[in-house]
C-alpha cells in the first residue's frame, strides 16, 4: 500500500492539525467554538473531551474540513481550509481524512464489501488492486469472511469495524473520530478502542478522538477538553495512564 | 467523481430507490403512455385525412364562379372554362410541380356493368366523367394496358350482340342509338372498349358504403386486379337527369384498366381525347378545348396559400374543399390532448420532486457520508439527476410500450367489431422515430427538472450537518 503523497510538500509543515483563534457560531447565534487554538503533530493521538454541548463535535467537524464555515485559520497538513475550493477540499478529505461518526452511516442494501469500497468511488484515477485491498482492511478489522453479509446480518460492534475500515481504505494521515463507541456497550467499546490503539501505533497515523469515557482517554497520547467551546486543559500523557 | 464510478453507484443506488419511486415511476409512465397514444392518434389521423381524403399537395383550380359565367355567355363572351394559356401559365408557375388540366363531360351518361365480377350489373342513373392527359396516368395502369382513345383501332363491323364481335378480338358492339323497349334493336358496330381509370376515393367509398349496403364483395388488392375485365355499358347523352343539347344519345364500353389517384373522386376518368370528341358531339366547341378545371400539385405543401394567390391573380379559383379548416380541428383536437397528457406527466413529475425530496430526506446521513469520503458539491447533484434521469428513462420507455400496446389494441378493435366505411384505415396511429425521440427526451427532462431543486438543496447541505446524530 502506498504513502498517499502531501497536497503540499512544504518541510516547514510540523503539525497535521493547526487551529489559530478558531470561532464557530451557528446560525441561532449559539457560539460553539470560542477562540480554540491547538496544534497536532503526526502520530498524536489526541483525546477531546468535556462535557456534552461543550462544541467536542463542532471542533472535530471544523479540523476534518466537514464544516468550513467559521472565523480563523485552521490548516490540515499544512493548507489553509479557507484557501480551498469545494473540489479541494473534498479531495483532501478523500485522500488524507479518514471519518469515523457514533452513527456508522452504513448503506443498508450493500454487502461489507460494497461499503468498505465506497470511498474509492470517489477517487481520481482507479485504485489498484481495489478488492485485494478491501478484503485486506475487512481482515485487519477482524471481520474475515464477512465480506458478503449485508449490515444488518451484523453487531452494532462489528457494524462499526466496517465504517473504521471504510474510514481507512485509502490510507489518510489523519483519522477523526466521534464518540465511535458511543452506541456501543462496555465490553464491545473497549475492543474498538484496542483496534484504534493497535491501528495508531502500526500505522502512525494522527488521530483526533472525541469522547467523554475515561477508558478512551487511557489510549490517548494528549487529552484536550473543551468547555463552553473553549479549551482549558490541554495534558500530554504517556500511555495507559488513567 | 470518475464517469465509470458515478454510473457504477447510480446503478446500485437505482435498485434501492426504485422501491420508493415505483409509485411515481407509474404516474410517469401513464402519462407519457397517454401523450404517445393521442400524439399518436393525432398523427394517424392527419395522415387519413390529409393523405388519402383531402389531399394537402394539390388544389383544383376552377373557372371563376358561374353566376358571373352565365351573365358573360348571355353578353355573348366565352363560357367558363380555362384556356390552353392558361393551363400553361399555371404549369410554370413558382411553387408548382404539376399542371394536369381535366376536361368535364359537358353532358349527361349513365351506366352499368360489373355482371362478370359481382354476379350482376350494378348501376349508376348518373355517370361524372372527366378526360386528362394519358401521361398523367400511365404509371397507375395494370401491365400491358393503355390510355389511349381506341377509336382509330376499332374494326367497325357490324354486330347486334357483343358476342357477335368475337371474345377473342376484344371488342364489344357499340350500338348507334339507345335501345328502347317493345322496337328493334339498334344495330351495331364492334370497336374496343374506351380505357377508364377510377380513384382510390371511389374504391372506398364502393368499399365503405355501397358494397355492404348492397351485399357485394370489398374490391380488395386481389379483386381489383381481377377487375381487370369490368366492363362499363356507357350510355351517352342520356341519363336520369336529362340529355345532351345535341347528338344522338349512344351506348359504348368503357374498360377499367387502373385505379389511380389522378383520376376523378367520383366518377371515371377517361382519355382527353375520348373527352373532347364526345364533348365535341354532345356539348359544343368550346367545351371540347376549354378546360373545366386544372389540378395543381404543390412542392411545398406549407405554400398553398402562395400557389393559391398566384392563382387568382390568373383571375381564376381555387376549390379548397375545406382543407384548411380541417387541419386546424385536428390540430386543435392534437393540441388539447397532448396538453392533458402533458399535465399527466408534469404532475407524475411533481410526484417525483416530492419522492425526490423525502428521500434526500431520508438519505440525509448517506449523502452527508459521500461528502465526507470525497464527493464534491457538482458529485452529488449528478449522481442525484442521473438518477432522475434513469427512472424518468426507464418509466418513459415503460409508458411509450404501454402507449403503443394500446394503440394496437385499438386497432385490433377497430378492425374487428367496426363496420367498413370509406377511408376506414387499417391503422388509426402513426408513430414516427421522432415523436418516440421527442416523448423519450419529455419523460427524462420532466423527472430531471423535478429533481433539480431537492439536488441543489442535497448538494448544498453541510456535511457536518448531515452527518450528526442518528445511528444508522
Ligand atoms: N447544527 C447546529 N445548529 C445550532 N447549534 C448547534 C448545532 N450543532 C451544535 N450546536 C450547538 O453547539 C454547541 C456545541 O455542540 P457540539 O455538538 O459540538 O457539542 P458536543 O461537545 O459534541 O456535545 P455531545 O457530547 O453532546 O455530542 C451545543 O450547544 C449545540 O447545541
Ligand atoms: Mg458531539
Amino acid at each position: 500500500m502506498s504513502e498517499t503523497p502531501l497536497p503540499s510538500p512544504d518541510p516547514a509543515v510540523t503539525a497535521h492539525l493547526a487551529l489559530r483563534d478558531v470561532r464557530k457560531r451557528y446560525p441561532g447565534g449559539r457560539v460553539a467554538l470560542d477562540g480554540v487554538s491547538v496544534s497536532v503533530a503526526p502520530g498524536e493521538l489526541v483525546a477531546v473531551t468535556g462535557r456534552s454541548g461543550s462544541g467536542k463535535s463542532t471542533l472535530l467537524h471544523v479540523a476534518g474540513a466537514l464544516d468550513r464555515d467559521f472565523e480563523g485559520e485552521v490548516r490540515v497538513l499544512g493548507r489553509s481550509l479557507a484557501a480551498l475550493s469545494d473540489a479541494e477540499a473534498a479531495a483532501l478529505r478523500h485522500a488524507s481524512i479518514g471519518y469515523v461518526f457514533q452513527a456508522f452511516h452504513l448503506v443498508a442494501s450493500w454487502t461489507v464489501r460494497q461499503n468498505v469500497a465506497l470511498p474509492a468511488s470517489f477517487a481520481p484515477a482507479p485504485v489498484p488492486d481495489l478488492a485485494a485491498r478491501v478484503d485486506r482492511w475487512i481482515e485487519r478489522v477482524g471481520l474475515a469472511g464477512r465480506g458478503d453479509d449485508l449490515p444488518t446480518a451484523l453487531s452494532g460492534g462489528q457494524r462499526q469495524r466496517v465504517a473504521i475500515a471504510r474510514a481507512l481504505l485509502m490510507e489518510p494521515r489523519i483519522l477523526l473520530c466521534d464518540e465511535p463507541t458511543g452506541s456501543l456497550d462496555a465490553e464491545t467499546g473497549a475492543s474498538i478502542l484496542g483496534l484504534f490503539e493497535s491501528l495508531h501505533a502500526e500505522r502512525a497515523m494522527t488521530v483526533l478522538l472525541v469522547t467523554h469515557e475515561a477508558r478512551a482517554t487511557a489510549i490517548a497520547t494528549r487529552v484536550l477538553t473543551l468547555d463552553e467551546g473553549r479549551l482549558v486543559d490541554d495534558v500530554a500523557q504517556a500511555r495507559g495512564v488513567a | 467523481m470518475r464517469a465509470a464510478a458515478l454510473v457504477s453507484l447510480v446503478g446500485r443506488d437505482l435498485r434501492r430507490s426504485m422501491r420508493t419511486f415505483w409509485v411515481a415511476a407509474l404516474g410517469i409512465a401513464a402519462g407519457v403512455a397517454t401523450l404517445v397514444f393521442f400524439l399518436g392518434l393525432a398523427a394517424g389521423m392527419r395522415a387519413v385525412v390529409f393523405g388519402k381524403i383531402l389531399p394537402l399537395d394539390q388544389v383544383e383550380v376552377i373557372p371563376p364562379e358561374s353566376s358571373v359565367g352565365s351573365v358573360l355567355s348571355m353578353l355573348g363572351a366565352r363560357p367558363p372554362g380555362i384556356d390552353e394559356a392558361q393551363a400553361r401559365a399555371l404549369r410554370r408557375a413558382e411553387g408548382v410541380r404539376l399542371a394536369l388540366p381535366r376536361l368535364r363531360l359537358a353532358f349527361p351518361t349513365s351506366g352499368r356493368g360489373g355482371r362478370a365480377m359481382f354476379g350482376r350489373d350494378v348501376g349508376s342513373g348518373e355517370i361524372p366523367a372527366d378526360g386528362v392527359d394519358p401521361t398523367m396516368v400511365r404509371g397507375d395502369l395494370r401491365p400491358g394496358a393503355d390510355f389511349e382513345d381506341p377509336i382509330g383501332r376499332a374494326s367497325n363491323r357490324p354486330c347486334a350482340t357483343d358476342a357477335d364481335c368475337g371474345a377473342a378480338s376484344g371488342e364489344f358492339c357499340d350500338l348507334v342509338s339507345l335501345p328502347v323497349s317493345g322496337q328493334p334493336r339498334p344495330a351495331g358496330h364492334c370497336s374496343p372498349p374506351i380505357p377508364a381509370v377510377v380513384s382510390p376515393y371511389l374504391v372506398e367509398v364502393f368499399n365503405g358504403a355501397i358494397a355492404p349496403a348492397h351485399g357485394l364483395p370489398r374490391l380488395g388488392d386481389l379483386l381489383l386486379r381481377q377487375a381487370e375485365g369490368l366492363i362499363l355499358e356507357w350510355d351517352l347523352g342520356r341519363a336520369g337527369l336529362g340529355a345532351a343539347r345535341q347528338g344522338t344519345p349512344r351506348r359504348v364500353h368503357a374498360k377499367l384498366v387502373g385505379v389511380s389517384p389522378r383520376a376523378m373522386d367520383l366518377g371515371v376518368t377517361v382519355p382527353m381525347a375520348v373527352a373532347r370528341r364526345l364533348n365535341r358531339e354532345y356539348a359544343s366547341e368550346d367545351a371540347a378545348t376549354r378546360y373545366s378545371s386544372v389540378v395543381v400539385y404543390l412542392r411545398d405543401p406549407s405554400r398553398m396559400t402562395e400557389v393559391a394567390a398566384r392563382v387568382r391573380a390568373e383571375g381564376l379559383e381555387v376549390r379548397t374543399r375545406g382543407a384548411e379548416q380541417m387541419g386546424l380541428l385536428a390540430t386543435a383536437v392534437t393540441v388539447i390532448l397532448s396538453l392533458a397528457s402533458v399535465v399527466t406527466v408534469l404532475v407524475a413529475a411533481l410526484n417525483i420532486a416530492h419522492g425526490f425530496a423525502a428521500m434526500i430526506a431520508e438519505r440525509r446521513g448517506e449523502l452527508g457520508l459521500l461528502r465526507a469520503l470525497g464527493a464534491t458539491r457538482r458529485d452529488v447533484r449528478l449522481l442525484l439527476v442521473l438518477e432522475a434521469a434513469a427512472i424518468g428513462a426507464g418509466a418513459t420507455a415503460l409508458g411509450l410500450a404501454a402507449g403503443r400496446a394500446a394503440a394496437w389494441g385499438c386497432d385490433v378493435v377497430a378492425r374487428t367489431r367496426l363496420p367498413d366505411f370509406p377511408f376506414k384505415p387499417d391503422t388509426w396511429f402513426v408513430f414516427s422515430g421522432r415523436m418516440v425521440l421527442g416523448v423519450l427526451l419529455f419523460g427524462v427532462a420532466a423527472c430531471v427538472l423535478a429533481a433539480l431543486r431537492p439536488a441543489w438543496r442535497a448538494a448544498k447541505t453541510d456535511p457536518a450537518a448531515a452527518l450528526s446524530g442518528g445511528v444508522g
